[in-house]
């Protein structure tokens, strides 16, 4: 089973490895890091934001009123933002 | 955790409640979309807190605080980044995907998309897992309800020797299936006799005392009546060089553990008493009993976590204290307050498998394609709450990691030196909480073990019964009669869970292949789901081509990483399913493309409201 194993690894290795050189070619330190992952969340706060209004309201069953979703969705992903600036 | 009458009268009175609570709300059941889909009738406020509890068991409330005690905040990604983006995307994008067709389960939605085989695949894979998953998500909890309480048997172990103490810790399999107290002094151990001795539940006194032939005055010490004393040599769990002995310390960890006395409050109790009274409301309520009840368990859990939290900070000092203590902790802390670490951190969460596997993969995977989660959103009362939900359930998963995650380092900055870090949590709670809050905070775990089972319960019955026994065994099924399969198959599979957590240990391989199961085949299973919903091209063909070969690559990496030589690993990381989902999910993804690319589509007709296009979107 351990041939099989080392075979299998040495022939994935070789892809995985070029892989793994070319990412740490990349001068990418923590806080590249972290603006990958801000990029992420502000991409989807865009996303969000060009929504279709039709996508985002509708009338509460309960009390008849008009709920858009858009400002709740956009606190969510705001606070996200915030936790990541902050740790 | 020692608990007083008011403790347990508050557990019990919780236990009542909600269960309770779940006979009254399930009692209306007529047919089987009452029972499945709750009637199409949840509000999105029920169905959020749901969402959220569901996610978090209790085996997740004690090992997330202990992960963290370990490593720190970084396990807040789990949430913050493996949930809350997810639920925006998927509440404007695929839940109404999956709602607009009136499924009622993922592999139904698959086979409408696709063909009957990738649904039967489907629904075979998850059914599997689920059955499985239920025994041993019983069994976690049932252990943990033991320790938590102190219920399970208890190895006191006196030596004078931390590192011995350690290794019988680590070969009598303690924290897995006994509670371990280490006593190094006559004092200390004279002292927990008397402490174990005025328990008001289970055994008296410790179940069997390991003692170090070399503990200097051992006849001072008041050995329990009726306990075995087992007396050690340093040498029967460590080497010459005072390391550990490997497979021999465990044989000789399993013979001194068979000596010990049973123990008064036995592993049946926890399992068949947790058993009965989740079964008994899921079982007649079905899906509205397991969300309206997952709603009461969310409120008690969130309290009880969040209390233990801010009252855990200000017990050691308030927040600027807990913050200068955990930093003056030096290397060990250095990545305490981080939520992004470097791959050569050491620490098993780096950002690479966390974005890739996790943010892209695991959580998508989790959220859009995973039964019991979705299948809530499915019973809403209109697609504004199956949206509204997964807003609402972001917003609160925010909130999660303050609760579950920053208490297990509150616990480091109280008690920096906890052998077992899984017990970070309990410990916190057992040194600070005033009488009646530790009943809370039990109340909130067992609200935690309640929602994964409960959810996990239905939800396997439901692709049973629809997937499995409506396409194969009765396709011409009243209304009626699925209800009642659906009812008896949700007692089999409790009766079938209760049995397989009580011979957990007879079943090692099962019990480590559903472990991993879910990182094998969530990659694959996401990718079909979202090439079905993104790209029209796709085929029944390409899909099978995905999964089967997607989950087939997921067992190949795992086993070349377990049985690949040491200097030939094909991951750094010891638990690399963070990049096993990554892999397999593109794998399946490439696989599903190029077969796709040679089989014919479906015409446009066909997939009507089943494939995301702009069309759809204003035509839905």
């Amino acid at each position: 089973m351990e041939k099989i194993a080392n075979v299998i690894s040495s022939i994935l290795q070789g892809p995985g490895k070029l892989m793994g050189d070319a990412a740490n070619d990349i001068p990418l330190g923590i806080f590249g890091a972290k603006g990958i992952f801000m990029a992420y969340f502000l991409f989807l706060m865009y996303m969000v934001i060009q929504l279709p209004r039709d996508e985002v309201c509708f009338t509460n069953e309960d009390t008849g009123k008009e709920v858009n979703l858009r400002p709740y969705s956009i606190v969510s992903l705001t606070l996200i933002i915030i936790i990541y600036a902050v740790f | 955790m020692i608990l007083n009458g008011l403790d347990y009268s508050i557990i019990i009175l919780y236990l009542v409640a909600t269960v309770a609570f779940g006979l009254y709300v399930g009692r209306k059941m007529k047919n089987d979309d009452d029972y499945f889909l709750a009637g199409r009738s949840l509000p999105w406020w029920a169905i959020g807190m749901s969402l959220v509890v569901t996610d978090i068991g209790a085996v997740d409330m004690v090992g997330a605080a202990g992960a963290a005690y370990l490593y720190g905040i970084v396990l807040g990604n789990y949430d913050w980044l493996g949930s809350v983006p997810v639920m925006i995307v998927g509440a404007f994008l695929f839940i109404p995907m999956f709602y607009k067709v009136k499924v009622t389960t993922i592999p139904e939605w698959l086979g409408r998309r696709y063909n009957i085989q990738v649904r039967t695949t489907s629904a075979l894979i998850w059914g599997v897992y689920m059955s499985f998953g239920l025994g041993i998500t019983l069994y976690a909890t049932a252990l943990m309800f033991g320790f938590l309480l102190e219920l399970s048997p208890r190895a006191v172990v006196i030596t004078n020797n931390e590192e011995v103490a350690g290794q019988i810790a680590m070969s009598t399999g303690a924290k897995k299936t006994h509670n371990f107290f280490y006593n190094e002094t006559v004092e200390e151990a004279n002292e927990f006799i008397d402490i174990v001795a005025s328990k008001p539940l289970g055994d008296k006194t410790a179940n069997i005392v390991l003692l170090d032939a070399e503990f200097a005055n051992a006849e001072a010490i008041n050995f329990p009546e009726g306990v075995p004393v087992v007396t050690f040599n340093a040498s029967d769990v460590l080497d010459a060089e005072g390391s550990a002995t490997g497979a021999k310390e465990d044989s000789w960890g399993a013979q001194v553990m068979n000596q010990a006395r049973p123990p008064a409050w036995k592993l049946w109790y926890s399992v068949v008493l947790v058993g009965v009274l989740i079964g008994g409301y899921t079982m007649l309520g079905g899906l509205k009993a397991v969300v309206y009840t997952d709603m009461i368990q969310c409120i008690v859990m969130l309290g009880g976590a969040l209390f233990t939290l801010f009252y855990g900070i200000y017990y050691v000092g308030g927040f600027s204290k807990f913050h200068q203590t955990i930093t003056d902790m030096g290397e060990r802390t250095l990545y305490h307050f981080e939520l992004i670490v470097p791959m050569d951190s050491g620490i098993p969460h780096p950002w690479t498998g966390i974005f890739l596997g996790l943010g892209l993969v695991l959580a998508n995977a989790y959220w859009l394609g995973n039964q019991t989660i979705v299948q809530r959103t499915l019973g809403a009362r209109s697609l504004a709450d199956a949206k509204a939900s997964y807003v609402f359930g972001s917003i609160l998963k925010v909130l999660i990691p303050f609760a579950m995650i920053v208490p297990g380092i509150v616990a480091l900055a109280h008690a920096p030196d906890i052998a077992d870090a899984d017990l970070a949590m309990a410990t916190l709670v057992r040194d600070i909480m005033p009488s009646g809050f530790k009943g809370l905070f039990f109340a909130a775990f067992l609200a935690g073990l309640m929602s994964s089972v409960d959810s996990a319960l239905n939800s396997n019955a439901t692709i049973w019964t629809k997937d499995i026994y409506q396409q194969f065994i009765n396709k011409n099924a009243t209304p009626t009669n699925l209800l009642v399969v659906g009812r008896v198959l949700t007692a089999i599979f409790l009766v079938c869970a209760m049995w397989f957590a009580l011979n957990v240990n007879k079943f090692e391989s099962i019990y480590g292949l559903t472990q991993t199961l879910l990182s094998v085949f969530q990659g694959p299973s996401l990718a079909i789901i979202l090439i079905g919903m993104l790209w029209k091209r796709a085929t029944g063909m390409g899909a099978l081509a995905g999964l089967i070969g997607g989950v087939s690559f997921s067992v190949i990496l795992l086993q070349t990483q377990k049985y690949a030589s040491e200097d030939n690993k094909l991951f750094v990381s010891d638990e690399p399913f963070l990049y096993v989902a990554w892999w397999s999910f593109v794998f399946a993804i490439v696989a599903t493309v190029v077969v796709s690319l040679l089989t014919k589509p479906k015409t446009d007709e066909e997939l009507q409201g089943l494939v995301y296009t702009r069309s759809a979107k204003k035509g839905n």
